[in-house]
């Protein structure tokens, strides 16, 4: 699992990618086997890792990262165990397999993002991994509001001359074009629109 | 050089801004209060994936996909509920957006020297209801290079324009005010920093050695959000997603510290939506950090919560951010 379906974002986590290196990425992401560097680095140094090949061992460990205990094992392993009976069909009634079902559908998943679905305790596919997950934060909604020509608006409504916004102070166009929620990948993009638009105006009005 | 616009910031949008103006023959200056070494901001560090609808790569993979359905999807996770207000002019620009990235964004970007991976990823799957939150379809487009690759066309375009006299990089030009005139914004004003040879993304000194002043015809705020402001983040926290974490790990370098916003609000202009943010339940703590309480954005395999909350809503991965973010405790 850790091979095709754990994976970290941005640019220095990803050096094949970032160094454009197509042979490596071949080699290491589709047929490779064991993950990528910079996973295995997480997972030797990093903090919030727990590796062991039982899931007492891993719940110990997991414990060991929280000021008190928060994790009961049997509570876990039911989970767990549940989990696991449901790969004994193609079909399941939990929603989390389903979901991996259905991006095997997708040959981009199949081949590059999960591994054949197996029980989670199963020992050939061992060691187990814990990892404690952290609230991170990054990207701002809402912003500077603007017209279609990323010119700011004032507080009465009407244009503020002058003044132009673009890219995330600007809510990646408009003060909040994402609404409430991202599709992802949209960021960049949203820079690049509001940021050319920006441009294209005061350059035509100068 | 007396320049025609003023940029705030040289990130993506700032670079992109400067694109436009250097190429129609404006003259700019590009005004950053970090060093040489950050140009492209957070794009730089970024994984380079881009929303595109109906692309080659999509197709290759037999997915159907269409501004109709994107745009479906996009409404369905925006959830614009402001129409005549805050959302008014968000709304018009998420439907030309969808446009853009069905139709020009990615042969522009492609005649700038960008491509991508030969197969689109699964971002944000979805909230289980076909009109709900998420991505019908895989829509992710990873480019060659990660951020480096869409940062590096609009960087080289700066550095041309600068040898060609047409652009003007002044690092270590922190923005404090903007000149306010008659009702228009015609300049900024701001301390000249002190010279720092940092890497890329390590938080630079903040010693003041002078003031400055520029004026231009224009001022193009492109200053990015608040994500390494973590008291700007807990003022705007949303009460539907309960209150802030008690600790929280930063996926943004230091100088994306969100001030602008209120010196572009002192100067007139109108901010809004700023409970709206999109920060990840996925982090885990670098072990080599760059920036303070670096934070990776990991994408993982199964949930374990201490106690079972599943409701109605996927709290898993890949599926939608603030749904697993919500019941987490
Ligand atoms: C690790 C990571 C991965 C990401 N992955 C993706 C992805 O795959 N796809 C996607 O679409 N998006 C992604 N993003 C988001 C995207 O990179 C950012 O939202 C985008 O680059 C923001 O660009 P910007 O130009 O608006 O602002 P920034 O890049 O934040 O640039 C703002 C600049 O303004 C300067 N500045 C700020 N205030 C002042 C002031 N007062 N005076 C002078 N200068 C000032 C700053 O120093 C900075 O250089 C990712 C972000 C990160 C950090």
């Amino acid at each position: 699992m850790i091979e095709k379906e754990f994976a970290l974002s941005g640019s220095e986590q990803n050096p094949d990618l970032t160094a454009k290196d197509r042979k490596a990425f071949l080699r290491d992401r589709l047929l490779g086997k064991g993950a990528p560097g910079p996973v295995e680095a997480f997972k030797q140094h990093g903090a919030d890792f727990v590796v062991a090949s039982d899931l007492d061992e891993l719940i110990a460990g997991m414990n060991k990262l929280t000021p008190a205990p928060l994790l009961d094992a049997a509570h876990v392993r039911a989970q767990i165990e549940a989990r696991d009976r449901q790969l004994a069909n193609k079909v399941t009634k939990d929603a989390q397999v389903q979901g991996i079902y259905n991006s095997r559908r997708y040959i981009g998943d199949k081949i590059g993002r999960t591994s054949a679905p197996h029980r989670l305790l199963d020992p050939a596919a061992g060691p187990l991994i814990g990892v404690k997950l952290h609230i991170l934060t990054r990207k701002t909604l809402g912003g500077i509001q603007t017209d279609l020509d990323s010119r700011a608006i004032g507080a009465d409504g009407s244009v503020l001359p002058g003044l132009y916004a673009a890219g995330e102070v600007a809510g990646f166009g408009g003060g909040g074009v994402h609404g409430y929620n991202a599709l992802e990948g949209t960021f960049l993009g949203g820079c690049i629109f509001s940021g050319r638009a920006a441009g294209r105006h005061a350059a035509r009005s100068l | 050089m007396d320049a025609d616009v003023i940029v705030v910031g040289a990130g993506l949008a700032g670079l992109v801004a400067a694109h436009e103006l250097t190429t129609a023959g404006k003259k700019v200056a590009l005004l950053d209060q970090e060093n040489a070494a950050n140009l492209g901001g957070q794009a730089w560090w970024s994984f380079g994936g881009l929303f595109f609808v109906d692309s080659p790569e999509q197709r290759r993979a037999r997915i159907s996909d269409s501004v109709e359905l994107a745009w479906s999807d996009w409404r369905g996770s925006a959830g614009f509920d402001r129409l005549d207000d805050e959302d008014s002019w968000a709304v018009k620009w998420a439907r030309a957006y969808v446009e853009f990235a069905a139709g020009e964004k990615r042969s522009w970007l492609a005649g700038l020297g960008m491509s991508w991976l030969p197969f689109a990823g699964w971002a944000e799957r979805g909230d289980l209801r076909a009109g709900g939150h998420g991505n019908s379809v895989p829509r992710f487009h990873i480019t060659w290079g990660t951020g480096t690759g869409v940062a590096e066309p609009f960087i080289a375009s700066a550095r041309r324009a600068a040898s060609a006299g047409l652009l003007e990089f002044r690092h270590r030009h922190r923005v404090d005010e903007l000149v306010v005139e008659g009702g228009a914004v015609v300049g900024v004003r701001g301390k000249l920093l002190k010279n720092d040879d940092s890497a890329r993304g390590v938080s630079s000194n903040r010693e003041e050695i002078d003031d400055f002043e520029v004026r231009a015809q224009a001022v193009i705020v492109t200053t990015g959000g608040i994500g390494a402001n973590h008291d700007l983040v807990r003022q705007y926290w949303p009460e539907r997603l309960g209150t802030a974490p008690k600790s929280m790990i930063t996926g943004v370098p230091r100088y994306v510290d969100g001030r602008m916003l209120g010196i572009a609000e002192a100067a007139g202009a109108r901010l809004v939506n700023r409970d709206r943010m999109w920060h990840y339940t996925e982090g885990i703590r670098n072990w080599d950090p760059i920036w303070p309480a670096h934070g990776i954005r990991i994408l993982s395999c199964l949930y374990v919560y201490k106690r079972q909350t599943c409701g109605p809503r996927p709290t898993w991965p890949s599926t939608t951010t603030p749904g697993s973010s919500s019941p987490r405790r």
